[in-house]
């Protein structure tokens, strides 16, 4: 019964021909890609002592943190191969190499010893699709071939995503219990940030901190919507719903607490709206074959009257 | 090697849940720390977690205490990045003794204070967060 369920798991995550969304998916992706080496602060640790560089396991061999020079050319490399990959250039090697600069620069840029874990997500889902190849081949069995990767790296996209929800949410619970939701976690998580926003949005993070039965029930909800998020990989339906109740939560933070997920809420939404853009093109071209059956009725009975 | 593109996606799928349950770090994402906000401090818990007194750390002082300097280099250094106020208390109080002296105690309280806090509030109410520390490895 479990080899029965493992087998079919593939066809209920996506179902029928999935190769148009598994190409938008990659080209999605690359935009992702793009947004971050743009936006993102890599460069915290310039200048810092080399006392306390710290990076982790795959980047001891740097004798120090990153200069500032070396930084702006990962960028630079990091901003042209996305861009290469969402017109669908060398694909293959330039999302490795794009992968590779945000895995490099998201290592260096708080010396805390980890992969900063605001690029997690996208280096997560990008590592699924490092095995993809070329979907512009001369070959028809490597397009072929390609076609059947990139659909295996849709789908378990989407589990990946679902797993990373639900770790985030399983180890809050594994490591400090009910009381990360149920207690004044929250409230003192938006003291602490208002006091490094300014304006309304310091005056509304203050305002929020003292509803502590509110933020009781959001912190909850948050950690219920995380821990069930597995669901989306079963029923489509709530995938688009919880999604943008993540980047929701997301938008929250960076509003209230200063901190910047727009890696993950973009990586999310990519994913889990690429077999929605399918299903909507889907219902498209029904409608448009639907129109097209009338009108060739409608033609017919004018040349029989 | 078609095969091998076909099942790859799966083994970093595999790879998330091992890392997810077991707990553990793999390579190249080493160090990784996976869900990393959920397990050790964050920033913002770092500065309520220290304020709640040594008792609640595990990990080796000489660990501890070049995090927080890097803390305190990384938000008290410069202007006008996030907690600024706030990590210079900690980067202080970290310079003047790890133990969490009195002295260091209050020089956390009197940053709450300035923010418009109660500071002894603070200090209470941070070791409900105890359980948010684990030493980073």
């Amino acid at each position: 019964m479990l080899a029965t369920a493992a087998v079919k798991l593939p066809h209920i995550i996506i179902e029928g021909d999935a190769g148009r969304a598994a190409s938008r998916l990659r080209r999605l992706l690359g935009a992702v890609f793009f947004v971050r080496f743009a936006i993102a602060p890599f460069d915290a640790t310039v200048g810092m002592a080399t006392s306390l560089h710290q990076p982790p396991g795959l980047m001891t061999w740097l004798p120090g943190p990153l200069s500032a020079s070396t930084i702006i050319a990962l960028r630079i490399v990091g901003l042209i191969c996305a861009i290469s990959v969402m017109v669908r250039r060398y694909q293959p090697v330039t999302f490795a190499v794009s992968w590779t600069c945000l895995l490099v620069l998201g290592a260096t840029a708080g010396s805390f010893g980890k992969v900063m874990h605001n690029e997690v997500m996208l280096l997560l889902v990008g590592a699924a699709w490092l095995a993809v190849g070329s979907e512009t081949s001369e070959s028809a069995m490597r397009r072929v071939a390609t076609r059947s990767a990139g659909i295996q790296a849709t789908r378990a996209s989407i589990v990946i995503v679902s797993g990373v929800y639900f770790f985030t949410g399983y180890r809050k619970l594994v490591d400090t219990g009910w009381r990360w939701a149920w207690s004044d976690n929250l409230s003192w998580v938006l003291h602490d940030g208002a006091a490094g926003v300014t304006g309304w949005r310091h005056s509304l993070a203050e305002t929020l901190a003292h509803q502590t039965t509110a933020m009781r029930l959001l912190a909850s909800a948050a950690l219920i919507v995380e821990v069930a998020f597995p669901l989306c990989i079963w029923i489509r339906s709530v995938r688009l719903p919880f999604t943008a109740a993540m980047a929701c939560l997301h938008l929250s933070i960076y509003l209230f607490v200063g901190l910047d997920y727009s890696g993950w809420a973009l990586t999310a939404l990519a994913v889990m709206a690429a077999d929605f853009s399918r299903r909507s093109t889907r219902r498209t071209t029904k409608r448009s074959a639907e129109r097209s059956a009338h009108r060739t009725i409608a033609s017919s009975t004018t040349e029989s009257t | 090697m078609a095969n091998v593109r076909l099942v790859w996606p799966w083994v970093v799928a595999i790879l998330v849940a091992f890392a997810g349950f077991g707990d553990v770090e793999i390579w190249p994402f080493s160090g990784l720390h996976l869900f990393s906000q959920s397990r050790g401090p964050t920033h913002s818990q770092l500065v309520f977690v220290v304020s709640a007194g040594t008792d609640s750390f595990t990990a080796a002082p000489s660990e501890l205490h070049r995090e927080y300097a890097k803390v305190g280099w990384l938000y008290s250094g410069r202007t006008p990045l996030p907690h600024e106020r706030r990590c210079r208390a900690v980067f202080e109080a970290v310079e003047r003794s790890f133990d969490m002296s009195p002295e260091a105690i209050d020089v956390v309280r009197q940053s709450y204070e300035r923010d418009g806090l109660d500071g002894a509030e603070a200090l209470t109410s941070t070791r409900t967060l105890d359980s948010c520390w684990r030493p980073q490895r």
